[in-house]
């Protein structure tokens, strides 16, 4: 770094002080405060002050003989790994001590690893994976033995997953192994610090946990650009290109700057947008998610750290990893959802210890100027996120349970108290454990699995003696699961990145698309490969890629809401909000702004059908569980068809003749009675806990994920999770890992205990009805986004009957009613706008 | 549901099984698959196979068969062989002495033939043709066809063919289906868990879908 800052601040010296007196600790501290070397001086300086005598030391092939393994640093993104090692390095070449440091991720060569196992070097830079994978070798007993310390960074990020998990369980063991480690995490400020400390330490920690936060409070500059004119009505889906012109000008005004969009497709949308506006920055700018192919991403990160680059679209996949020096800007396009998301995108600038942060902030439509204002108050009041604990989830016990058979046979009790001793499975069950065990010695179920053998239980030890199932355990160890991508590749070579598997499916040959900020035309799929040509013109088809809508966080659900109530009760506002002044007062005038204690139900019934607009204001998806629970409720006694739309505001109720229901009478239809068996009826629950299983099978071993180079052999244990699926339930439906699906789709998914808060609220408030004459600022969102999402009571023949005889019917009468709504839709646009003085 | 097929009538079973006169057909029953996981160590539980087995033998008695051709993949692989497999099938065979028990053996069945014979399945290793009819496991390729064969009405399995059928713009639903060509009837795997592979059919072809113990016919 070129700024070397040479004296040391007062929280870096506390935190090696507590280190040397044998604590284990949290450093709270945003990027690029000096966190690593607050972190790494306390084993390098614990060696100084205590060095190991000689006989100890490992004599290893090549090089010099060094002292065994004493130290690891667990990284959660493989990609940052070789930039640690080098920040890592420096220190131990500026203290002088004889330490040798590697590093270990899933991209280390075999012949590596398997030296990395018989002698390994003093210091070690890992990821969660492969530390699981050095554990589950029986040299690792010996290898981790003289461990000091084990350092976590970027903790937040692995907090509240089953990689998360994964790491809890991996320290208990290796307190096991070295009882008197150290066990330091590095974190951004997020809101649940107990809950960061508990999970990092354990339930049982031997020693005290001192916490050390950077004093020094990075500055963040939020600069909010408002278009000249707001447009009476939010439009809704279509991000606001409006913007590009002062998108431009912003990047031209500094020297280097990320542009944050909220999905892969807006990313290429905008990186094309302002390619086309300003041609004179062609190999300026560039294009970075997640779904580019590797030695792109890693470009166009070398470039930004070179300074070559003016600007750089992207995604959250650059919210994490190394120092960018040189952005001095950030500019988020739309909502970040979240504080704790907006406060580590505007890190991404100014990154040096005094400088402060400048992000520019775009919004996609006129309500996202409150839910910014809201985390504006949020930082400024330091109200993060919390992140969720996930409790005990069994998938991830059950590949521990085989991991840890594969290192040593252990009888039931010691693996018992091991991993109570972590955070996430303090409460673990007595019999959850036994079904863990069970299942993969027995199956669980006696009957029904006579031939399976996995994990085996001899003179009540349990240990894995199939050297095949060893060696395909180790292959499939970890918990990040992906579906299925296949690679894009230009017919001369080349590779540009990935598509889902369905999204290349529904390609044919001469499709146009955009990836990585180019046009391809489809050539034809070949081999799991998409072969593609550079090509003119405009795209034809769009990727969907999965994962891109966030909700809004509950925090900055409650800060809108306050917002809300504040222009409500006509109290002063900030400039910014100054600017929606308009749209509110329309939305007064024909209908009503709800207060905190209110509940807003709007109803608009005309020829096209009726609508019914109910307003939470608690994020998306707690909107989806309460549409479609009313929408189930209401269809199960009334006998109709009800769609259903929603975004982060509200959600809308909708059919053709009528919904059938008195406005009046909502309340009783959110009653909180036998609430998780409608919710779970409502959403079509098997479907979302089928797909929810997938993640859980691969995670627990019940399928075997093929791998490229997999022999033919393998072939007749291919079986699609699915399948995995509809086994358990027909002939095991006891298996916990199926409850453990539904139970993820109903709380992670759903978010079931924000749903239940909600309903709450809403029967502690004021309802106001209000019967409208046109579309308002809060329901014309809706009426835009309405997702045709049938609830219905037919049977699956039923429904193929009737989708049949509309195809023999010919698809002329439904298209032609299709562009009939859909103008009508505009022209009811177009009037409101014309009654507007 | 009776349909005629190029001269032939033959009659179609939701649950994936063709008769013609006396004679009925299935296709990639896959038995013992879940065996086989097991013995890989992985957990799939034990169920489908005697489902498979007693749908089988139901239909047997159902119905006025005296012969029985199972059109290839009878089993998973040779590891699923167990015990209670083995009981399982000559408790089949001997309850039924009068039907004779045949396979068109399949690259599944690879390894197994000579247990299937001491339980007294005739096992064919090559496709079997009789009078206007050639049953086979793997559907033949077109190129290959020669001008007798072409004359010849094939019924085969291997493909486990399934059809998406569109439920709404955004979603479909995969569905077991017959698959049936000019002059050739694909069967849905019989079996109760096995994959299926979506097919792409021609204007030409002919679809029925399996549904939840109904056929419905499908116009491509």
């Amino acid at each position: 770094m070129a700024t070397r800052q040479q004296t040391a601040f007062d929280w870096q010296v506390q935190a090696w002080k507590s280190h040397w007196a044998g604590h284990h600790g949290l450093i709270l501290a945003s990027t690029g405060m000096g966190k690593t070397k607050a972190a790494w001086l306390g084993p390098l300086g614990d060696w100084l002050q205590d060095p190991l005598s000689q006989e100890h030391w490992t004599h290893r092939k090549r090089g010099p003989s060094t002292p065994p393994l004493l130290a690891l640093w667990i990284t959660p993104l493989r990609a940052l790994a070789s930039d640690t090692c080098l920040a890592l390095e420096d220190c131990i070449q500026g203290l002088g001590v004889p330490w040798s440091l590697e590093q270990r991720t899933s991209d280390t060569s075999s012949s590596l690893k398997q030296r990395q196992r018989q002698s390994p070097p003093t210091a070690m830079v890992i990821t969660p994976e492969s530390l699981t994978l050095m554990l589950s070798y029986p040299e690792s007993l010996e290898t981790f033995k003289h461990l000091r310390t084990v350092i976590v960074d970027e903790w937040h990020e692995l907090l509240g997953s089953k990689r998360g998990i994964q790491t809890e369980l991996a320290l208990a063991r290796i307190s096991r192994i070295a009882p008197t480690v150290r066990r330091w995490g590095l974190s951004a400020t997020i809101g649940n610090i107990d809950h960061a400390k508990y999970s990092l330490v354990g339930q049982s920690a031997s020693a005290p946990c001192s916490i050390i936060r950077s004093d020094q409070q990075r500055l963040i500059d939020i600069e909010l650009v408002i278009p000249q004119a707001i447009d009476r009505f939010p439009w809704a889906g279509h991000i606001g290109l409006v913007m590009l012109k002062e998108v431009i000008a912003k990047i031209e005004s500094a020297n280097s700057t990320l542009v944050f969009t909220n999905t892969r497709n807006q990313t290429e949308l905008w990186y094309q947008a302002i390619l086309r506006a300003r041609p004179d920055w062609a190999g300026q700018i560039a294009i970075h998610h997640g779904s580019l192919a590797p030695e792109l991403r890693t470009w166009v990160e070398q470039a930004i750290v070179d300074g070559k680059l003016i600007a750089v679209v992207c995604t959250s996949s650059l919210d994490l990893g190394v120092d960018f020096a040189p952005v001095d800007q950030v500019i988020q396009v739309g909502s970040p959802k979240g504080t704790a998301r907006l406060i580590q995108r505007a890190g991404r600038s100014g990154h040096s210890p005094g400088r402060s942060s400048k992000l520019v902030f775009v919004p996609a439509h006129a309500f996202e100027i409150i839910e910014l204002e809201a985390a504006r108050q949020a930082i400024s009041q330091k109200q993060i996120e919390q992140r969720r604990a996930i409790d005990a989830p069994l998938d991830c016990l059950v590949q521990h349970a085989v991991t840890m058979a594969l290192a040593k046979p252990y009888a039931k009790q010691e693996f018992l108290e091991e991993v109570r001793s972590t955070y996430a499975y303090r409460n673990l069950a007595d019999e959850h454990c036994d079904w863990v065990l069970d299942f993969v010695t027995t199956g669980g179920c006696l009957h029904a699995y006579k031939d399976f053998h996995r994990v085996a239980l001899d003179f009540g030890k349990y240990a894995v003696i199939d050297q095949a199932v060893s060696r395909r355990h180790r292959m499939s160890i970890g918990t990040i699961t992906s579906d299925m991508m296949l690679q894009v590749q230009y017919l001369k070579g080349g590779k540009i990145g990935f598509v889902e598997e369905s999204f290349a499916a529904k390609l044919k040959e001469g499709d146009k698309f955009l990836l990585g900020g180019k046009l391809l035309e489809m050539v034809w799929i070949r081999e799991g490969t998409v072969w593609v040509r550079k090509t003119k013109g405009d795209p034809t088809a769009v990727p969907r890629w999965l994962g891109g809508n966030m909700p809004l966080s509950s925090e900055l659900a409650l800060g809108v809401r306050r917002w809300i109530d504040a222009i409500a009760r006509k109290e002063p506002l900030p400039d910014s909000l100054q600017a929606l002044c308009g749209l509110m007062d329309l939305q007064r005038l024909w209908s009503h702004i709800p207060r905190l204690d209110e509940v807003l139900v709007e109803r608009l019934t005309n020829r096209e059908g009726d609508a019914l607009m109910l307003y939470g204001f608690e994020g998306r998806s707690v909107s989806e569980g309460l549409g479609a629970l009313l929408a189930y409720r209401i269809s199960k006694e009334r006998k109709n068809t009800i769609s259903i739309a929603v975004n982060d505001y509200g959600l809308m109720l909708y059919a053709p003749d009528s919904i059938g229901i008195d406005t009046k009478s909502l309340v009783h239809w959110l009653s909180q009675k036998e609430l998780q068996a409608d919710i779970l009826s409502s959403l079509n629950a098997t479907e979302l806990t089928r797909r929810r299983f997938r993640d859980i099978a691969r995670i627990a071993g019940l399928i075997h994920s093929g791998t490229p180079g997999q022999s033919k052999s393998m072939r007749h244990l291919q079986a699609s999770t699915s399948m995995v699926f509809d086994a358990l339930k027909q002939y095991d439906p006891a298996n916990l890992l199926l409850w453990q699906a539904s139970d993820e789709v109903l709380s992670d998914q759903l978010q079931i205990h924000r749903l239940k808060e909600t309903l709450t609220r809403m029967e502690e408030s004021r309802w106001v009805h209000v019967d409208l004459k046109q579309w308002t600022p809060f329901s014309f969102p809706l009426m835009v986004e309405r997702i045709r999402d049938r609830i219905g009571n037919e049977s699956l023949a039923q429904r193929i009957r009737k989708i049949q005889n509309q195809l023999e019917q010919g698809t002329a009468s439904e298209s032609r009613s299709l562009t009939k709504s859909k103008r009508s839709a505009e022209k009811g646009n177009m009037q409101s706008r014309d009654t507007n003085p | 549901m009776i349909i005629e097929h190029q001269g032939h009538c033959i009659e179609l079973f939701p649950s994936g099984a063709i008769r013609w006169e006396k004679t009925l057909f299935v296709a990639d029953l896959h038995l013992g698959k879940e065996s086989v996981f097991q013995k890989s160590g992985l957990a799939i539980p034990t169920g489908a196979t005697q489902k498979t087995l007693l749908d089988l033998v139901g239909h047997l008695e159902n119905q006025p068969i005296d012969r029985l051709i199972v059109l290839g993949d009878l089993l998973h692989a040779p590891i699923g062989w167990t015990k209670d497999l083995e009981s399982m099938l000559s408790d089949a065979i001997q309850a039924r002495p009068e039907i004779r028990w045949e396979l068109v053996a399949g690259n599944h069945d690879r390894r197994s033939h000579d247990r299937l014979r001491a339980l007294g399945w005739l096992v064919h290793s090559d496709p079997l043709i009789e009078g206007r009819w050639r049953w086979m496991h793997e559907p033949p390729e077109e190129d290959s066809q020669t001008i007798q064969t072409r004359a010849l009405t094939t019924l085969c399995g291997h493909l486990h063919p399934s059809f998406k059928v569109p439920l709404d713009t955004r979603r479909t639903q995969r569905v077991r289906c017959f698959w049936i060509r000019p002059n050739s009837i694909v069967l849905p795997a019989f079996g109760g868990w096995v994959g299926t592979h979506a097919i792409d059919p021609k204007q030409s072809d002919r679809i029925v879908l399996c549904v939840e113990g109904e056929l419905i016919d499908w116009k491509c």
